[in-house]
């Protein structure tokens, strides 16, 4: 029951997180979407890398639920991440560059 | 040879350069316009099958004159001038983006008295661009057309006249300056080290071990070009600036803009797969950005509260379906990608239109204000309907059988957990699609809700009808295109 009575907490401070406007059932049920949608395609995704290695797999789908659990909401964190603030966009883009570079320069090295 | 294929590329072009001239002239700019229009997705048609060599450099001519000494070497296999490749793949993508911009610029034309020629000349030139992009065999030659597009899809941006575009215009630039001369950078690569930007050239090379398939300059640029592919299609870190871009156009510009995004996605992507599909994990690479793709901009759009904002996240989030089909890359499931791409030209460009015609008549994009629309116009608001069913994957439309195609080529390669999260994220978009609908359409009318028009024009309201129709044949009869596309998908493997 306590992981239950986090999660339902953590939706009651989603929408607070998303904006100051009066709540209604459209904006709580779009954020809940959103929250499952995040938890459940993390999942499969951690679960898809084990076509890669069953290990890793296993190893990324605990971290995914204890970080998911421990993070709560997620959505409301996304959301202000994907802003159209120009610096946000910037460092993701510079980021992901980056790791393509890396990973895919040096990783096949060892492929 | 046949001329019909270069005259894709300048029929567009030409008819942008009248339309800026005639700019002041309504009447004029408008019947050129539309009989340019519909003469695009004509000659599509029309057009045989075949190859274009520019600068008259057929290779098969000229190794007949080549001095003995270079008789089957490398040098002597390469293409020396810019190819066309126009097969009925092409002429579908082709035909398909000319009738979303035909019926665009109907619909721009009955909206709005006074026409701007500029902003026509971006429409065309950006038509014209595409259409380079998915004909020619060439990396430069379509990473100079993308430069174009993209230069295109900023001006349309700048000259739509909503609020903040200009912010976003520039923004758009600023991301581009990374993306573009990182594509080509990559390109350079490719070029330094293979001799030649043709494709088939590339492929020859690389499979006949004339270089190094690992070589650390064409490993580099495999990861350069791959980068510069997220930035074409606005797959993620993208994916936030592309939804504003769509955003911030007028409807009619939004539809032909997301036309542009899956056209520069297929071509790179076709590309990037013919030339680099030997890397291993290229598959999972572009799976794991398809994941991406679908879930934060579906998850964005669950969330958003302006139905411009929240379609726009919902185009970039199909991508990632498109994405999806070729990461997992079979047969099959290219196919599917294939047919994805083809459903979301005209299902997204149907939401763009038809959605727009509610900030046509109230000039608010906010969900929070608006209500009661369908006492307006009850059978646009069946059309959009039916639309969102189309892009959710309802049957019997069109996106219903390319996601099944996708789920089932996912489950055939043993993804299944691919398969569950197709099916999840289309749950969400039907989701996302009916509480937006329903806050615009079905809820009471909030009574300060002002109306700028009174009546959405009968041009519009046919647009939609059409890309509706197309929707629902292409779910019923969807051997029409189909059928090429697993042949096409079978010879790309």
């Amino acid at each position: 029951m306590a992981l239950y009575q986090k999660f339902l907490d953590s939706i009651k401070g989603l929408k607070s997180n998303l904006s100051k406007d009066p709540t209604t059932m459209d904006n709580v049920s779009g954020a809940l979407a959103a929250e499952f949608l995040i938890f459940i395609s993390l999942i499969l995704a951690a679960l898809f890398l084990r076509h890669v290695s069953v290990i890793a797999s296993v190893v990324v789908v605990i971290l995914v639920a204890v970080l998911f659990f421990t993070n709560m909401p997620l959505a409301s964190k996304i959301k202000s991440e994907q802003s159209d603030s120009l610096e946000k966009m910037t460092f993701y883009v510079i980021v992901t560059l980056g790791i393509l570079v890396a990973v895919i320069y040096w990783g096949l090295k060892y492929v | 040879m046949n001329y019909l294929i270069p005259l894709m590329v300048v029929v567009p072009i030409l008819a942008a350069l009248i339309v800026n001239i005639f700019g002041g002239n309504d009447k004029t700019v408008k019947a050129i316009s539309l009989v340019v229009a519909i003469a695009i997705p004509l000659i599509a048609i029309f057009a045989a099958v075949g190859v274009q060599y520019f600068g008259g450099h057929d290779p098969a001519l000229i190794a007949s004159l080549l001095p003995s000494n270079l008789v089957g070497t490398l040098a002597a296999s390469y293409n020396t001038g810019i190819v066309y490749i126009f097969e009925n793949i092409e002429r579908i993508f082709i035909f398909l983006m000319g009738i979303v911009a035909f019926l665009a610029v109907l619909t721009y034309f009955a909206e709005k008295k006074k026409v701007s020629g500029p902003y026509l000349y971006l429409i065309f030139m950006g038509l014209a661009s595409v259409t380079a992009l998915m004909l020619s065999n060439d990396i430069f030659n379509m990473y100079v057309f993308f430069e174009i597009t993209a230069l295109t899809q900023v001006g349309i941006i700048v000259a739509s006249s909503t609020e903040d575009n200009y912010e976003i215009a520039m923004k758009y630039m600023i991301l581009g300056a990374i993306g573009g001369p990182m594509l080509l950078l990559g390109i350079g690569f490719i070029l330094g080290t293979i001799g030649s930007v043709n494709i088939n050239d590339i492929i020859y090379a690389i499979s006949n071990n004339f270089v190094n398939p690992y070589s650390p300059s064409l490993v580099i640029g495999f990861a350069l070009i791959l980068f510069g592919w997220l930035y074409s299609a606005g797959l993620p870190p993208f994916h936030t600036i592309k939804s504003a871009v769509y955003s911030k156009a007028r409807p009619n510009g939004s539809a032909i803009l997301q036309g542009f995004s899956v056209l520069c996605m297929f071509a790179f992507g076709i590309a990037m797969y013919k030339i680099f599909a030997y890397i291993p994990y290229f598959n999972t690479a572009i799976i794991l950005f398809a994941i991406l793709a679908m879930v934060l901009s579906i998850t964005m759009s669950a969330m958003e509260v302006d139905f411009r904002r929240m379609i726009a996240f919902l185009a970039v989030g199909e991508l990632g379906f498109i994405a999806l089909g070729f990461g997992i890359g079979t047969q099959y499931s290219i196919a599917a990608a294939l047919f994805q791409a083809t459903n979301e030209i005209v299902i997204t460009a149907l939401l763009f239109i038809g959605f727009g015609t509610v900030y046509y008549l109230t000039k608010t994009s906010d969900t929070r204000k608006l209500g009661g629309l369908i006492a307006v116009d009850s059978t646009m608001t069946i059309m959009v309907l039916l639309g969102g069913f189309a892009l959710a994957g309802v049957p019997p439309f069109n996106g219903f059988q390319s996601k099944l195609m996708l789920v089932q080529a996912a489950l055939d390669a043993g993804y299944t957990e691919l398969a569950v999260l197709a099916i999840i994220v289309s749950v969400v978009i039907f989701f996302t699609f009916v509480k937006a609908f329903h806050t615009v359409y079905l809820q009471p009318k909030p009574k300060d809700l002002k109306f700028a028009h009174e009546k959405i024009p009968k041009a519009t309201v046919f647009s939609v009808a059409i890309l509706l129709i197309i929707c629902l044949v292409l779910g019923i009869f969807p051997n029409i295109v189909t059928d090429i596309f697993i042949t096409f998908a079978g010879g790309l493997i």
